[in-house]
């Protein structure tokens, strides 16, 4: 995961500043559980009985005290995310007051909530970006997978009015089984739209699968994932960067650099200079890591986050991976090796096999340009 | 002279940022990174009454030819002026011709 996709230089800049000094330069809190929508693939969405089983609401005020602690701390980056953030009560009042606390704010919505008023709302107070997920192309996707008919629609007409008022948006898309032959189509709306689209093909297992085998799980399999990811990078990038990208891939696994083989620390921004806060006030490093976990309300955020850095500094990742020649072609990560594998130290058998057909490809595809062929859309 | 109050300048990891707040982001949708000299120039416009003033300040602070001097401030802020970061600069209020 890319805590801050689609980051200009200056903000790439700054970040690796925050990562040499720990400071919690960009985060994310997930206002609430609640949605509109109901995504089979969902592992936020609680309903409101499960909810309220489990606590209430922080409101916006309690934020806003969180809030003026991330200010001291040096939080820059904030993403608002849920469960759908619009349906915060409060969103607007909250969302103004952290912008006026300096706070630099992306939101991550599923769209279908975007109306007029609430497009020229962001359109005169602008957010760094509104990213917008699309589940799929048509609506039957939406009342399938998400149980919400008429959803396509919806936020089709989200990320028009967006766009009319002069936000920025992007768009998000994951490619699973259910959704596999929609690849081109997604990546179509680039187009249709004229905004960027992002299509993720490796999805962490889900809780309940982990243990079934690839092809009974919901997301795709290990090779079939890595050849939609390439496929996809190879009309995001173009015949301009494309061949390029795949000569420098085939020359780092040919030609690795030489790394001693001990295990190595988390090489990602979470833990380092970002953070992920849940609707309870739980800190963690990153969405998908339920460990280590601080409440930032018991504890205060300065606090809770100086205990975030020191336990994800104590994570290792196998040695193996550390000096692995696909390294740059793999995901895996610790939350990946967590999930994949029950612990940090483990070497993902999905990743390996997504690293080794994506490299298996483009050596392919490397030949296919040395040979001058066209390179041809498989 | 006075610095839009919808600006913010923050300290991130010991770099300075300007930030646009409120409505601002309609002009400037993203931020400002300002260097070292630039944040200290920032922080005189509030409580200087003219661009003389900073440049008198500023070459208290950092060891600086009067001249080169002049030349930064002016030309960092009329930058500032023109989007309406910066307002009510004597100098500039006069006619930015004479620049
Ligand atoms: S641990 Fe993995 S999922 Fe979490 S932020 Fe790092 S790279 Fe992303
Ligand atoms: S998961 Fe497999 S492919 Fe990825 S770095 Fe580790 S050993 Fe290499």
């Amino acid at each position: 995961m890319e805590p801050l996709e689609g980051a200009t230089t200056v903000e790439r800049m700054l970040l690796d500043q925050a990562r040499r000094t720990y400071t919690p330069a960009n985060g994310s809190i997930e206002l609430l559980p609640l949605c509109n929508m109901n995504c089979d693939m969902c592992y936020v969405r609680l309903s409101r009985e499960e909810m309220e089983r489990q606590g209430k609401l922080r409101t916006a005020d309690e934020w806003l005290e969180i809030g003026r602690q991330m200010k001291e701390a040096g939080v820059l980056f904030l993403l608002l995310t849920g469960g759908e953030p619009f349906l915060y009560p409060d969103f607007r009042r909250l969302y103004l007051e952290l912008r006026k606390m300096g706070m630099i704010i992306t939101i991550n919505t599923n769209g279908t909530l975007i109306d007029e008023d609430l497009a020229v709302f962001l359109g005169k107070y602008k957010p760094r970006r509104v990213n917008i997920t699309l589940y799929g192309t048509d609506e039957e996707t939406y009342a399938s997978l998400c149980h919400y008919p008429g959803g396509y629609e919806k936020t089709l007409r989200g990320i028009r009015l967006l766009r009319e008022h002069g936000v920025d948006v992007k768009v998000g898309g994951s490619l699973t089984r259910a959704n596999r032959a929609d690849l081109d189509k997604l990546l179509d709306v680039e187009k249709e739209l004229g905004i960027p689209v992002r299509v993720d093909t490796y999805m962490m297992p889900a809780t309940r699968e982990r243990d079934l085998p690839y092809n009974m799980q919901s997301r795709l399999d290990p090779e079939e994932a890595a050849r939609a990811r390439i496929h996809a990078l190879k009309r995001e990038m173009g015949p301009e960067l494309f061949p390029q990208y795949v000569q420098q891939s085939v020359y780092r696994a040919d030609h690795p650099e030489p790394v001693e083989s001990a295990p190595g620390h988390m090489s990602c921004m979470a833990g380092q200079c970002s953070f992920t806060i849940n609707w309870q006030g739980e800190m963690r490093p990153c969405v998908i890591l339920s460990e280590p976990a601080a409440s930032v309300f018991d504890m205060g955020f300065e606090a809770a986050w100086k205990y975030i850095v020191e336990e994800t500094h104590k994570i290792l990742l196998n040695a193996k991976c550390t000096s692995c020649h696909m390294r740059h072609l793999c995901r895996t990560c610790a939350a990946s090796a967590l999930l994949e594998t029950g612990s940090y130290g483990g070497v993902p058998d999905y990743m390996c096999r997504y690293a080794e057909e994506s490299l298996r490809i483009l050596r392919e595809e490397w030949e296919n340009i040395q040979n001058g062929q066209d390179i041809s859309d498989r | 002279m006075k610095t839009n109050s919808e600006y913010m300048l923050r300290e991130i990891a010991g770099e300075a940022v300007l930030i646009p707040t409120g409505s601002a982001s309609q002009q400037l949708n993203g931020m400002i990174r300002l260097t070292d000299t630039a944040a200290f120039i920032w922080k005189q416009v509030d409580t200087a009454v003219d661009l003389e003033e900073i440049v008198a300040r500023v070459r208290d602070e950092f060891d600086v030819d009067e001249e080169i001097a002049r030349r930064d401030i002016y030309g960092f802020l009329h930058e500032l002026y023109i989007r309406d970061i910066v307002q009510d600069i004597p100098e500039m209020d006069q006619g930015a011709d004479n620049l």
